[in-house]
């Protein structure tokens, strides 16, 4: 089996920017901006995976990304995969219809995915759990106004990895190619 | 020529050029007193003098006014800088009191008990507003393992749910998976205190019978073997009795405002502390009666409504014995001994009913 260096590559530093993220979110936000809730930079490399990988590529990293950020919460493994996953059908879902390409659609698909993460969660939680989640509809609002905004400079750091790191990005939707 | 033919002009003139210094003579022999004929000039020339004087004295003051205006802006940049300097050490100062303090506060707390404690700061929160954790400064290299309890001088925080190498996570007591042995401690009722929202918790499991009132503390069961007893950990807010449930709906608002702590204390051993004594709602201590004796033996526990190890109302005014005892206790045990109390202080850095 031949071993493919660049997206081995590419998966590693996704991975150590997951980390990054996840720790400015948890961390560095916390002791600069105290309560106030945090972007979720954790949710716009999830779209961003979601969008410019193949699916089962995708599927792959968006699980060991569910697995790694357990480190900061304490959601158990069940609801993060289980919520990955219905957010990574509804935007490949759209992502196989409408498409282009560039930091606006990027931008966009991050503030649908926020708002749908929290309904996916909400719902899930219903269901799953005993004690299902509160609304908090405050903190939810702020988070659906906050995490879009990170997203073009987001866009702009990965898509720079994914040249560096990869031999191609992928610009089209191409279907259920497995 | 004729001699005696003269200009008579000329010789009052010649008369006058001579008199002139004659009379100047005799005016430098009163030199203090001014003479009438050069009064008009001297006042002339004063008066000319008192002009300039007035009109230079304008022109240096104006001159010094502006010279001054000049050092006073100068001045005023050196004091607003200092001033700057100052404020900035005044509220460092301020920042450092209130963190002096806040530490003052953990230390007695940690010199008062026999439990062993170690202190810790908060560094994060949860990556989801969905669940309530905070990530603290120590782990399992400072001894911390999972399921110890983290506590602040207030009251129940939480416990440890993830302890990694050099941090650990916290789960608080308003997550919802975050569940704590508690007692109602006017009644002691006893339920299960569940998180709910990120301010709030419930206290789950107490049965339909039992007295529970808005403003009640709820205080530790001791049952887990994680907390120690007794030590606050929410006050009610609300109780509702659904007609078809067999157990209260109440739900509590934390005593320690989770997002507001900085420092915290995990418990290494609890090492059996019981708490009751120090801390006990405010009704019981104002009802306590003057004879009563800190520290006496306490009378043999009645029943399971109220052992004997927590503190109860020696002699209760007829009229709030009703409401201050639960259903299930008798009049032996309303009557037992009551150590001295103190009423429930608020967390450092949190009030109670400042969530959020």
């Amino acid at each position: 089996m031949k071993i493919r260096w660049n997206a081995t590559l590419n998966f590693l530093i996704f991975m150590a920017v997951l980390l990054l993220v996840a720790g400015f979110q948890t961390t560095f936000w916390f002791q600069i901006f105290g309560n106030v809730p945090a972007p979720m930079l954790w949710l716009n490399l999830i779209v961003y995976v979601t969008l410019y990988r193949k699916p089962f590529p995708a599927i792959f990293t968006i699980y060991a990304m569910g697995f790694v950020l357990l480190t900061f919460t304490g959601m158990p493994l069940k609801m993060m995969w289980i919520n990955m996953l219905i957010l990574f059908t509804l935007v490949y879902g759209i992502k196989s219809r409408v498409f282009w390409s560039g930091s606006g659609y990027y931008t966009i698909m991050c503030g649908f995915s926020t708002v749908a993460y929290h309904l996916i969660y909400f719902l899930t939680s219903m269901v799953l759990e005993k004690n299902p989640a509160s609304f908090e509809i405050v903190d939810r609002l702020v988070q659906i106004i906050l995490t879009p905004s990170f997203a073009f400079p987001m866009y702009w750091v990965l898509a720079k990895i994914d040249k560096v790191s990869q031999d191609e990005l992928v610009h089209e939707p191409g279907g259920l190619e497995l | 020529m004729n001699f005696f033919n003269f200009d008579l002009k000329k010789l009052v003139l010649i008369g006058i050029v001579l008199a002139l210094p004659l009379i100047s003579i005799n005016m430098q022999q009163r030199p203090q007193e001014s003479h009438w004929l050069v009064k008009p000039f001297s006042m002339l020339g004063s008066a000319v003098s008192e002009t300039f004087y007035g009109f230079s004295h304008g022109v240096k003051d104006t001159t010094a006014t502006y010279v001054d205006l000049i050092n006073i802006k100068k001045q005023s940049e050196q004091i607003h800088s200092a001033n700057n300097e100052m404020q900035s050490r005044l509220e460092k100062m301020n920042e450092m009191q209130l963190e002096n303090d806040r530490l003052r506060g953990l230390l007695e707390f940690k010199t008062s008990t026999k439990m062993k404690l170690t202190a810790a700061q908060v560094i994060g929160r949860d990556l989801v507003i969905d669940h309530n954790t905070i990530t603290i400064n120590k782990g399992t290299q400072d001894g911390i393992k999972s399921g110890q309890a983290v506590i602040t001088t207030g009251g129940v925080l939480g416990y440890i749910f993830k302890p990694e190498p050099f941090t650990a996570h916290v789960m608080l007591i308003t997550d919802r998976y975050a569940v704590v042995d508690g007692i109602v401690q006017r009644t002691r009722a006893h339920g299960i205190v569940e998180g709910k929202s990120q301010s709030s918790c419930a206290l789950k499991y107490v049965e339909r019978t039992e007295d529970v009132k808005e403003g009640d503390l709820v205080v530790t069961g001791g049952l887990d073997n994680i907390f120690p007893k007794g030590f606050p950990v929410a006050i009610v807010e609300s109780v509702e009795r659904k007609t078809f449930s067999v157990s209260l709906k109440v739900d509590l608002r934390p005593v320690v405002d989770p997002y507001k702590v900085e420092e915290v204390f995990v418990i290494l051993d609890s090492a059996k502390e019981d708490f009751g004594d120090k801390y006990a709602p405010q009704a019981a201590a104002d009802a306590v009666v003057p004879e009563s004796t800190p520290g006496t033996a306490a009378a043999p526990p009645t029943n399971a409504a109220a052992p004997a190890t927590t503190p109860t109302l020696k002699a209760e005014k007829p009229s709030s014995a009703e409401t201050t005892a639960g259903p299930g206790v008798s009049g032996a045990a309303k009557k037992t001994d009551v150590k001295p109390t103190h009423t429930v202080k608020p967390a450092e850095g949190s009030q109670p009913g400042a969530n959020q």
